[in-house]
C-alpha cells in the first residue's frame, strides 16, 4: 500500500516574484490546494524583476484555463492582444518577410498536408507564397480576429492562437490569485543561501531583515543569477551560445500607434534581431544581439530608429548565456524561469517553459523519501524541452542566405546540432518532418520557419501526385479564395480586445 | 515524375497489409505495387502469429487502410477483446484483469490510479479493476462498441481483436488490395541480386523471372531474405539485435484449434511453472500460445498441450534499421516481439503506414530511412519492455520465474520501474505502442505498489473520492448487465453484410 503519511515535504520556498515566480506560486497553490503544503515567496522590490517577456505560444491558454482564470478579465487586466503568429523580417534574404502562424496550412483532407500539393503545383515560383494557404496569417494581415471553431474539418477550426501581455500586469494578477490561496509573500532581499553541509541540500535562506526562513523545497525562481541553483549549489551551465550567440539585448517601450496587429514581429539586424509587440496600450520593442558582433550603441541606434511610436521610457539593457543549468532540478532546489536556463525569446518560448516546468514539478512533487527518480524524470523532460526549442531556434539562423555580415556568415556556416541536420535533410530532401510526440513546435511550425527561411524541398510525398493536378491547382485556387474571403469576414482585433484607439504619436 | 515501383517480397499478413498501406495513397499516381505471393504457412508475423492479439490503436491503423472493422472480424474470425485477463503472475492464482480504454476520470492532473492509491491507503478495498467497465463486462463475458455520448460510461470502453492471420489476409487484405491495383506474382523468392553499393538489384523467383523495383520491402518472415542478404553489406546497420537474454524461455509453439464455445471477450494469460499460455478465442476457434524453459518442460509434453503443434526455439528480436538501402523490412523480418505485447500487428500497422508517408523517390532514401528507423526503435522498445514487464514483476517461486525477474532491465525500462515503484508514475517516452494509463493498469495488475502515490491526490477531498469512486462502480455494474453477450454480438456482425 503507498503511504504519503510520511511525506517530509511540507514546506515550499519560491526565491523570486518575477514571471517565473508567480506562475510557479499559482499553480503550486491550486495544484497542491487541500494537501497542508504551505507555500511562500519571497521577491525584493529593490532588485525588481528582467521587465521584459510579453510575446507567448497557445499553450499559456491551458494554463489559464487550468487555473479557471476568465479570459476577458484576463485580457482586460493585462491589457493584452492576442496573437497570431510571427512575422519574422529579413531572415533568409534582407527584404524577405513571412509569418510563422499558429496553424497549418491548407485544409484537412486526409492526403499529405498541404506543402506538399503546393511544392507539387510549382511551389514559391508559380504558386506565390504559401501564406496565402493559412486562415491566422490572413487574420493577422487584416488585423482581425476571432476565436477558433470546435467543429472538426472545418477551415476555421485550423488555428491556435497565443497572447501578447504586460509581464508586470500579469505577474500582479497571478499573485492575487495565489495569495488569495494562501500563497504567503514576503518582500526583502535574501542574502544568504545555507546548506546542509551533509547532504548538500538547501536548508534555508537569511533576509537581509535577518529573519532566516526554512523549507523543504526550494524553487530558484531568481532569474538569471540563480541564486540557490547556481549561486549556492554551483550545478553548472550548458553552454549553447556556439549555436546561439547573441548574448545582450536592449528594450523599450513605445507609444501605440494606429494599427493593432495580432501579431509579433521579429526583424533581423545585421547581427541580431528587433522585435515589436503590441499590447493594448504601447507597443513593447527590444534588440536581441551578439556582442561580439556589434557594440551596444550600434544596437540602440538601430533599435530606436524601428520604434514607430515614441519612446515610453529610458532602454532596459541585458546580457545573457544561450544554454540551461546541467541540472534544472538538483538536490531539494528546482529551478525554474531564467534561473533554468535561457534562450532567446525569437519564439516566445520563455513563458512556456516556466509553465511546462511549473506542470512537471506538480506531476512529480516530491515526498522527501526516493525522489532521486522523480528528479531524474524532471531533467530529463526539461532538457528535452529545451533541446527541442533550442534546434528550432537555430534553424531560423542557420537556414538563411544572409551573407551581408560576420554574424550571417557565422551562423550560416556554423556546426549545428545533429539533431537539427539530420530534421533539416528530411525537409530539403523531400518536405517531411521529423516527427515527436512532446515539445512547443510540432510540424505546422516546423514546415512555415522551413518555408519562410527558403528551404524550398527538393521533391514533395509522392502521395501528393494522387490528386489529378488539374483538380488540385481549382482546389488551390479556389482555398485561397475561401480563406481571403473567410479573414475579411471577422471582427477587427482591436475591438475584439476592446482597445481603444490610438492618436498615433502619443500613448493610449 | 517518375512513379516507383515497389516489390513486396511475401505474401502474408506483413506483406498485404504493407501493399494496402502503399496502394490507397498512390492510387492514381501511376507508381507500380507488386506483392511475390508465395505459397505456403504464413510466418510474416512470425512463427507464434497464427493468431494474433490486435491492441486497441488497430482501429484507427485499419480505419487508414479504408477496412472497416466489422469486415476485419468477419474475414478474420475475429473476436473482440476488452483487455487481458493474468493469471498467476503473483504466484498466487489470482487473475488480475488489464483493461483497455479508460478506468475512472483523472481530476486536474491526478490520474485516476492515483485515486484509487489514495483511497486505499485510507482503507477502502475497491481495487483499480473494479471501477473499469471493461473488467466487468469481460468477467461476465459481455461486449458492446463505445457510442458516442461522452457522458455514457460506456464510453470508456475500447477494444482490440482476436484474428486468425491467414484467414483475413486471404478474405480481406488480399483481394482489398488486388481491387485497389496491386499486382499479384505467385512464386518463390529465388536468389537476390545486390549491385556493388549495397543496394537489391532485383529479385530472382524459383522459375528464374527476375523481379525489379525501386524500392523493396521485405515481409519474408524470420527467415528475412531480402533484408538478410543486405547484412553483409551493411553490417551493423542491418543486423539483428537479440532480446534472447531477456527472458528465460527459449521455446514456444502456436496453433489455432476448432473450438464451438461462446468465444470470451478478452486474451487469458496464465503464468505456469514452466513458462505462460495466452489463449485467444475466435470465432469458432481459439488461437494458443505456450512459450516455456527447455530445462523445464518437454517438446512432447509442449506439443500434446498444443494439440500436436510443433514447438521451435524463441527468436524475439529486433533489426535496429529495417529500412537500409532500398529494402525495408516489415513484420517478423524487422522485429519478433514477445506474443505477450501483442505487438505483432501494431508494429506492421506503423511501419507500413509510415513507408507510406516516406516512400522515397527514385535513388534518395536516406533521410528517410533515418527518420524511418528512428520512430521504429522507439516503437519496438516500447514493446519489448510491455512483455519484459510481467518477466520483472513475476512473485512465482520457481527459479526459472527468479531468473525471469533477475534479467536486468534495459534503458527506459529501469527508469520506467524506479519512478514507478517511488510514486506510481509512468515516465514521458516517445512513439510508444501503450498509453501511460495502460502501462500503469499493467504494473497494478502485476501487483505492484509503489511506496508514495501522488501527493496531490491527498489534496482531494476524501468524501468526493469516496462518493465518486462508489458513484463510478455502480454504473459500471449498471452499464455491464446491460450490454449484449459478446456470442450475441459477433454472431450479428457476422450475419450482417453493411456496416452496423
Ligand atoms: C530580452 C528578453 C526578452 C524576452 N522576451 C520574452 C518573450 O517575448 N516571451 C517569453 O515567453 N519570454 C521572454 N523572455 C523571458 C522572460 O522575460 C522570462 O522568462 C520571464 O520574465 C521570467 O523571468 P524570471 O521570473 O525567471 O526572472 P526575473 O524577472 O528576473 O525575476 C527574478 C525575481 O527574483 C527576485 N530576486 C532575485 N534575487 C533576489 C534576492 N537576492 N532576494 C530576493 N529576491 C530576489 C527578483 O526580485 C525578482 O522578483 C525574454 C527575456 C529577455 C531577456
Amino acid at each position: 500500500m503507498s503511504d504519503n503519511s510520511d511525506s517530509k515535504v511540507r514546506r515550499v520556498l519560491i526565491v523570486g516574484g518575477g514571471t517565473a515566480g508567480w506562475m510557479t506560486a499559482a499553480a503550486l497553490s491550486h495544484g497542491l490546494r487541500g494537501t497542508g503544503v504551505r507555500i511562500e515567496l519571497v521577491e525584493s522590490e529593490a532588485i525588481g524583476t528582467v521587465g521584459v517577456g510579453e510575446s507567448t505560444v497557445p499553450h499559456i491558454r491551458y494554463f489559464n484555463q487550468t487555473l479557471g482564470i476568465d479570459e476577458a478579465g484576463f485580457i482586460a487586466r493585462t491589457r493584452a492582444t492576442i496573437k497570431l503568429g510571427i512575422e519574422f523580417r529579413n531572415w533568409a534574404r534582407e527584404g524577405d518577410a513571412y509569418i510563422h502562424p499558429f496553424g497549418a496550412y491548407g485544409e484537412p483532407d486526409g492526403g499529405p498536408d498541404f506543402h506538399h500539393q503546393w511544392l507539387r503545383l510549382g511551389g514559391p515560383e508559380t504558386m506565390g507564397p504559401i501564406d496565402q494557404w493559412s486562415l491566422p496569417i490572413a487574420m493577422a494581415k487584416a488585423e482581425r480576429f476571432a476565436p477558433p471553431s470546435d467543429e472538426p474539418g472545418a477551415l476555421a477550426s485550423t488555428y491556435s492562437y497565443a497572447y501578447q501581455f504586460d509581464a508586470a500586469l500579469y505577474a500582479r494578477y497571478l499573485r492575487e490569485f495565489a495569495e488569495a490561496r494562501g500563497v504567503a509573500r514576503t518582500e526583502g532581499r535574501i542574502l544568504d543561501v545555507a546548506l546542509d553541509p551533509e547532504t548538500g541540500d538547501a536548508s534555508s535562506v537569511t533576509l537581509e531583515s535577518g529573519r532566516r526562513i526554512e523549507a523543504d523545497l526550494f524553487v530558484d525562481c531568481s532569474g538569471f543569477r540563480g541564486l540557490i541553483i547556481e549561486q549556492a549549489m554551483k550545478t553548472g551551465y550548458e553552454d549553447w551560445s556556439r549555436w546561439l550567440p547573441c548574448d545582450r539585448a536592449i528594450a523599450i517601450p513605445s507609444a501605440s500607434t494606429d494599427a493593432l496587429p495580432p501579431y509579433t514581429r521579429a526583424s533581423a539586424t545585421e547581427a541580431g534581431w528587433v522585435w515589436r509587440i503590441p499590447l493594448q496600450h504601447r507597443v513593447g520593442n527590444g534588440h536581441v544581439y551578439a556582442s561580439a558582433f556589434m557594440d551596444d550603441a550600434r544596437a540602440e541606434g538601430l533599435l530606436m530608429t524601428a520604434l514607430e511610436g515614441e519612446a515610453l521610457a529610458p532602454p532596459n539593457r541585458l546580457r545573457f548565456l544561450a544554454g540551461k543549468r546541467k541540472l534544472q532540478w538538483n538536490r531539494n532546489c528546482v529551478a525554474i524561469g531564467l534561473a533554468s536556463g535561457f534562450l532567446e525569446p525569437l519564439e516566445s518560448t520563455s513563458i512556456h517553459l516556466i509553465q511546462a516546468a511549473a506542470g512537471y514539478l506538480l506531476d512529480l512533487f516530491p515526498t522527501g523519501d526516493g525522489d532521486e527518480a522523480a528528479r531524474d524524470e524532471f531533467n530529463r523532460t526539461m532538457a528535452m524541452e529545451y533541446e527541442r526549442v533550442r534546434d528550432f531556434l537555430i534553424l531560423h539562423y542557420h537556414a538563411t542566405e544572409r551573407d551581408d555580415t560576420p554574424f550571417w556568415n557565422h551562423v550560416r556556416t556554423m556546426e549545428i546540432p545533429d539533431s537539427l541536420a539530420s530534421k533539416m535533410a528530411l525537409f530539403r530532401e523531400r518536405g517531411s518532418v521529423a516527427g515527436y510526440e512532446h515539445g512547443v513546435f510540432l510540424e505546422p511550425s516546423w514546415v512555415a520557419v522551413y518555408l519562410g527561411q527558403r528551404i524550398i524541398p527538393a521533391r514533395h510525398d509522392l502521395a501528393a501526385l494522387a490528386v489529378p493536378e488539374a483538380h488540385a491547382r481549382e482546389r488551390a485556387r479556389a482555398l485561397k479564395d475561401e480563406i481571403a474571403a473567410l479573414a475579411m469576414r471577422l471582427p477587427l482585433h482591436r475591438d475584439r480586445v476592446g482597445a481603444p484607439r490610438a492618436t498615433a504619436g502619443s500613448a493610449a | 515524375m517518375s512513379a516507383p515501383a515497389i516489390l513486396i517480397a511475401g505474401g502474408g499478413m506483413a506483406g498485404w497489409t504493407t501493399a494496402l498501406a502503399l496502394a490507397r495513397p498512390f492510387r492514381g499516381t501511376g507508381a507500380r505495387i507488386a506483392v511475390i505471393d508465395t505459397p505456403g504457412p504464413d510466418v510474416s508475423l512470425g512463427p507464434l502469429a497464427p493468431a494474433i492479439a490486435t491492441l486497441p490503436s488497430a482501429q484507427d491503423a485499419h480505419w487508414a487502410l479504408g477496412l472497416p472493422e466489422h469486415r476485419v472480424v468477419r474475414a478474420g474470425r475475429g473476436a473482440y477483446r476488452l483487455g487481458e485477463f493474468w493469471r498467476g503472475w503473483d504466484g498466487r492464482e489470482a487473475a488480475a484483469f488489464l483493461p483497455f480504454g479508460e478506468v475512472g476520470a483523472d481530476i486536474g492532473g491526478v490520474r485516476f490510479h492515483q485515486q484509487v492509491a489514495r483511497l486505499q491507503a485510507l482503507g477502502e478495498t475497491a481495487s483499480l479493476a473494479d471501477h473499469a467497465l471493461s473488467s466487468l463486462a469481460a468477467a461476465a463475458g459481455r461486449f458492446a462498441i463505445p457510442p458516442h455520448d461522452a457522458a455514457d460510461i460506456r464510453a470508456t470502453l475500447d477494444h482490440g481483436l482476436h484474428l486468425d492471420a491467414e484467414a483475413l489476409t486471404g478474405a480481406l487484405l488480399r483481394p482489398v488490395a488486388l481491387a485497389m491495383g496491386v499486382t499479384r506474382i505467385e512464386g518463390g523468392i529465388g536468389e537476390v541480386e545486390l549491385c556493388t553499393d549495397g543496394l537489391i538489384a532485383a529479385l530472382r523467383l524459383d522459375d528464374g523471372r527476375r523481379e525489379t523495383a525501386d524500392l523493396f520491402i521485405d515481409a519474408t518472415g524470420p527467415d528475412a531474405r531480402l533484408i538478410g542478404a543486405l547484412e553483409a553489406a551493411w553490417e551493423d546497420e542491418a543486423a539483428w539485435e537479440d532480446w534472447a537474454a531477456l527472458s528465460p524461455f527459449d521455446r514456444a509453439a502456436a496453433v489455432i484449434r476448432p473450438d464451438t464455445a461462446e468465444p470470451a471477450p478478452f486474451t487469458r494469460d496464465a503464468a505456469h511453472p514452466w513458462g505462460w499460455r495466452r489463449t485467444m478465442p475466435l470465432n469458432g476457434a481459439r488461437g494458443e500460445i505456450v512459450m516455456f524453459a527447455s530445462r523445464h518442460m518437454k517438446d512432447e509434453r509442449a506439443s500434446q498441450m498444443m494439440g500436436g503443434a510443433e514447438p521451435a526455439a524463441v527468436t524475439s528480436g529486433r533489426r535496429l534499421s529495417p529500412w537500409t538501402g532500398n529494402c525495408v523490412a516489415v513484420g517478423a523480418a524487422a522485429a519478433i516481439p514477445d506474443p505477450l505485447a501483442s505487438a505483432e500487428l501494431a508494429l506492421v500497422h506503423a511501419a507500413a503506414l509510415r513507408l507510406a508517408r516516406l516512400v522515397p523517390w527514385p535513388g534518395g532514401w536516406r533521410a528517410e530511412a533515418e527518420e524511418f528507423n528512428r520512430l521504429w526503435r522507439h516503437e519496438t522498445e516500447s514493446a519489448r519492455d510491455f512483455a519484459l514487464l510481467r518477466h520483472l514483476l513475476n512473485r512465482r517461486p520457481e527459479k526459472v520465474w527468479a531468473a525471469a525477474r533477475e534479467a536486468s532491465a534495459p534503458e527506459p525500462m529501469d527508469r520506467r520501474l524506479a519512478l514507478f515503484a517511488a510514486r506510481g508514475r509512468i515516465i514521458r517516452t516517445e512513439h510508444g505502442l501503450y498509453d501511460d494509463a495502460l502501462w500503469a493498469r499493467a504494473f497494478i495488475a502485476l501487483g505492484a505498489r509503489p511506496r508514495h502515490h501522488d501527493p496531490l491526490a491527498d489534496g482531494l477531498d476524501a468524501g468526493m473520492l469516496k462518493a465518486r469512486s462508489a458513484r463510478i462502480r455502480e454504473l459500471a455494474a449498471r452499464a455491464a448487465a446491460s450490454m449484449p453477450r459478446h456470442g450475441d454480438f459477433l454472431a450479428r456482425v457476422n450475419a450482417q453484410d453493411g456496416p452496423r
